[in-house]
């Protein structure tokens, strides 16, 4: 079974090869061209939007989609039955296993580069979580392949981890910063408000020199993209925000209830096609209060019905939007302590996640048992919306299409 | 009893030989045996107090051994010697027992004697050392917690009021948590510059009201800072590998990933025999940072009562009258220590006094910062914030809620309490009816 996850899937169905045919050519037609080459006219999207929740920071099974222990109902009794889930989802199945980190960083790298890779933080910081990836993640594929605004290929971020904000792009010299996706969190708001307070004259003086010197490093953060100022329907979507929450920070949602609410708002007003929703809270269960990782996925499934009410409300979302879930990585099930849940150490059980796919053009009500990779996602993804992640290592998950 | 001290000394010295060769072969051969039942002793809470106990009543002989030793006698007199010739002494000739009287042997003389048995006697003498180290133990850890489970309560709450509010992000009242907690950290640098000594104080003194004297102690801290720092640091170097033992089986499918699935009968019985050896080192740890402590309070003394800062009338009646037998007390000359010592005391302004505390605080502040460590590596939630093993009961046994209930341990141990103090009240309220009855007989059958 892990050869046949890396292996070409061997009758591709006719919607995938449609798809990969068209998004294939546009990849070959753009891909010697390189960051700093004119794009070519690419053709215009009209695959279906993808909404990518990463249940995280690390869940297992058990308390997912286990219907007798689940804490995530909405997930588990409504949502499985619409769609494939893949319950025996691995992080690195590889034999020999190529032995990666079973992290949120990580994880959520692995699923949208199709590839497993041994990451170190960029500035060598202990525990640090600044990773570059060094092959294009789904956003860069799909933007070049096709004619998508950046606005519409989004990372819906946290809080507590800025670091993950940066893995809107890659590193390769083929792809890299002209394909990113953009980034909606609440750090970016934060930016967006200090430049827009410094602009209309709130401050003088020495103040005025220290909000300056905290923007620098607030915009220093997010250096591969050199200072390249967000687009206008970014500047709008903050605009909104800033009128309807304030800018104490202390009336709109907060945690992974933030989250939900920005990814919301950006389906009403950035109209996205592949957005990612990081998922967050449940991580606080290293602090050692079971109830925090219980809540947090409980918070998380309350977020997933939020945005599929919004979804099958919206004409255009409504049966043209496929949702993926899958946990950026397990956590480990260590009967020897009281708190079992860490994940840092590669216990079995940190690799063991899940996945579920639903939507337009995935089969419905299934259940698959047998063991697949977190890294075929990725190449899913590209069947799915019709380009080709070349540099992905796995195969798609072939019994998730119709 | 006065037999012993009026007996000839030349008999004495003629059992003198024999007696340490038996006790030599006896101690060889009992102290693994003394080590497992210790071991065994810490796996509980009330074990634990009874381990307390016994450490108090070893520091006891050490610190008088201490004395005895500066007080130049060696030449004249063995220890054994001058311990044997004062009856209130006489028990500390042998380290304590764990569980018999001290000198068992006699209560069955006793017996041959007066050629009756004397059942309750016999009885007492069976579980005296037992009875008397779950006591002293009782008294100590209580007196411990009074100064140290206020700072560890606030931690634990700090802990648990900040991560609550951090995964809620509540950002107005963001500061509750930290302030707990480093109030607790605060709190718990301050006890643990007096509470190595106050310990000690009340295990040579036997008497619990001791420890609070602060006066004397912050006394006996203040001739002693160099060494309060040493032995501040010798409890967070100590504390590690402790600490480390405490953490390793949330590790223990990483090593050996077979027990990833283990049922909760395999994980009982594995951590089971991981404590139990565990034990070892804590019972080390345990012993050998009071054993050092003890050493500080012994030299302390003599140097407060040197400077005249510790007044003869400030000491118990044993102590007093030991020191005096010692003739230690009134000022007699003294070693001046050793050239460090003195070239260290003479240039320790009150600045140096300044920077020597500061350090001693950074020290125990490392000490704090180790159990913050290994509470995010492996969460212990009420007794790893409230019990410290090395400063408090040391009791090492954290098994996880899926295999035994954590607070068990606990509710015992309140109830086994209660238990003792309604019999001690029922036997309280015999004895005056005794007295009463033997004052006025036939009262009961008018």
């Amino acid at each position: 079974m892990k050869a046949s996850a890396r292996e070409a899937p061997a009758i591709p169905r006719r919607r995938f090869l449609k798809r990969l045919v068209a998004g294939a050519g546009a990849v070959v037609g753009t891909a010697n061209l390189g960051v700093l080459a004119q794009p070519r006219q690419r053709p215009r999207y009209e695959g279906p939007n993808i909404i990518i929740i990463r249940f995280g920071g690390g869940a297992r099974r058990r308390e997912s989609i286990d219907p007798a222990h689940t804490f995530s109902p909405y997930l588990c009794h409504d949502l499985v039955p619409r769609g494939v889930l893949f319950k025996n989802m691995m992080i690195d199945s590889f034999q020999p296993p190529k032995g990666v980190d079973t992290s949120h960083g990580q994880g959520t790298l692995y699923i949208l580069t199709g590839k497993y890779v041994k990451y170190r933080d960029v500035e060598g910081q202990f525990l640090g979580q600044r990773f570059e990836a060094p092959v294009p993640t789904v956003f860069e594929y799909l933007r070049k392949s096709f004619d998508i605004p950046d606005h519409e290929t989004l990372i819906v971020n946290g809080e507590d981890r800025t670091a993950e904000e940066f893995y809107n792009f890659s590193n390769h010299h083929l792809f890299g910063v002209n394909y990113r996706s953009q980034t909606l969190s609440l750090f970016r708001y934060k930016t967006y408000l200090l430049r827009r307070q410094i602009d209309a004259g709130l401050w003088a003086g020495a103040e005025l020199e220290q909000k300056q010197k905290e923007l620098e490093t607030m915009e220093a953060v997010d250096y591969r993209t050199s200072g390249a100022p967000d687009s206008r329907e970014i500047l709008d979507f903050w605009g909104r925000w800033r009128s309807y929450y304030g800018e104490s920070g202390l009336v709109n949602p907060r945690g992974d209830r933030l989250l939900t609410e920005l990814a919301v708002r950006a389906l009403r007003q950035l109209r996205p096609k592949l957005m990612m929703v990081n998922y967050n809270d449940c991580d606080y269960v290293h602090w050692g209060y079971m109830s925090h990782y219980t809540r947090g996925i409980s918070i998380m499934d309350l977020g997933i019905r939020q945005i599929m009410r919004a979804v099958e409300a919206d004409e255009e979302y409504r049966d043209n939007t496929i949702l993926v879930v899958v946990p950026d990585c397990g956590r480990d099930s260590n009967p020897f302590v009281p708190v079992p849940c860490q994940h840092h150490f590669g216990s079995r059980s940190a690799h063991e996640i899940f996945s579920l796919l639903m939507g337009p053009g995935i089969a419905r009500g299934q259940v698959v048992d047998h063991p697949v990779d977190q890294t075929q996602l990725a190449s899913t993804i590209g069947a799915l919306m019709g380009f080709e992640p070349a540099y992905a290592e796995a195969a798609p998950l072939e019994e998730a299409f119709l | 009893m006065s037999e012993p001290a009026s007996a000839p000394p030349e008999r004495t010295s003629r059992a003198r030989l024999p007696l340490r060769v038996r006790w030599s072969f006896w101690r060889i051969v009992l102290l693994p045996l003394q080590l497992l039942w210790a071991m065994l002793l810490v796996q509980s809470l009330i074990g634990s107090l009874v381990v307390v106990g016994w450490t108090y009543r070893l520091i006891r002989r050490s610190v008088i051994k201490r004395w005895w030793a500066q007080s130049g006698r060696q030449s004249g007199e063995t220890f054994v010697d001058f311990l044997s010739a004062r009856p209130d002494l006489k028990s500390h000739s042998r380290w304590p027992n764990w569980i018999v009287e001290q000198d068992f042997s006699s209560s069955w003389k006793e017996v041959d004697d007066s050629g009756r048995w004397p059942g309750g006697r016999l009885l007492k003498s069976l579980f005296h050392s037992l009875g008397l180290n779950l006591k002293l133990g009782l008294q100590a850890v209580a007196n411990t917690w009074v100064l140290t489970l206020p700072a560890c309560a606030l931690w634990l709450f700090g802990w648990h009021a900040g991560w609550i509010n951090s995964f809620t992000k509540g950002y107005e009242s963001a500061s509750v948590g930290p302030l707990i907690g480093w109030s607790g950290v605060l709190l718990f640098i301050v006890v643990m510059m007096y509470l190595p000594m106050a310990q000690i104080r009340q295990a040579v003194t036997g008497e619990w009201r001791t420890f609070y004297q602060f006066t004397l102690i912050s006394t006996l801290i203040r001739h002693s800072p160099l060494q309060c720092l040493g032995l501040a640091l010798l409890y967070s170097l100590t504390s590690f590998p402790v600490l480390v033992l405490k953490t390793i089986p949330g590790y223990l499918p990483q090593i050996n990933p077979a027990l990833t699935d283990a049922d909760p009968a395999r994980v009982r019985e594995i951590l089971n025999g991981y404590f139990f050896w565990c034990a070892l080192v804590v019972l080390a740890g345990f012993v050998f940072l009071r054993w050092v402590a003890g050493r500080i309070y012994a030299s302390a003394v003599l140097r407060a009562r040197r400077s005249g800062d510790l007044e003869r009338s400030q000491l118990v009646g044993s102590e007093r009258r030991l020191l005096e037998d010692l003739e230690l007390i009134p000022l007699r000359a003294l070693s001046r220590g050793n050239w460090l010592r003195r070239v260290v005391g003479q240039t320790l302004g009150s600045v140096g006094r300044l920077i020597v505390v500061g350090l001693t605080a950074a020290v125990w502040f490392s000490f704090v910062v180790q159990i913050f460590v290994f509470q995010f590596l492996t969460y212990q939630s009420g007794i790893g914030w409230l019990n410290q093993p090395l400063v408090q009961a040391p009791w090492f046994r954290y098994l996880p809620a899926s295999v035994a209930n954590p607070w068990g341990p606990v509710i015992v141990f309140v109830f086994l309490i209660l238990i003792a103090l309604v019999l001690r009240a029922a036997w309280g309220w015999l004895d005056r009816l005794r007295v009463q009855e033997r004052l006025s007989p036939g009262t009961g059958s008018r």
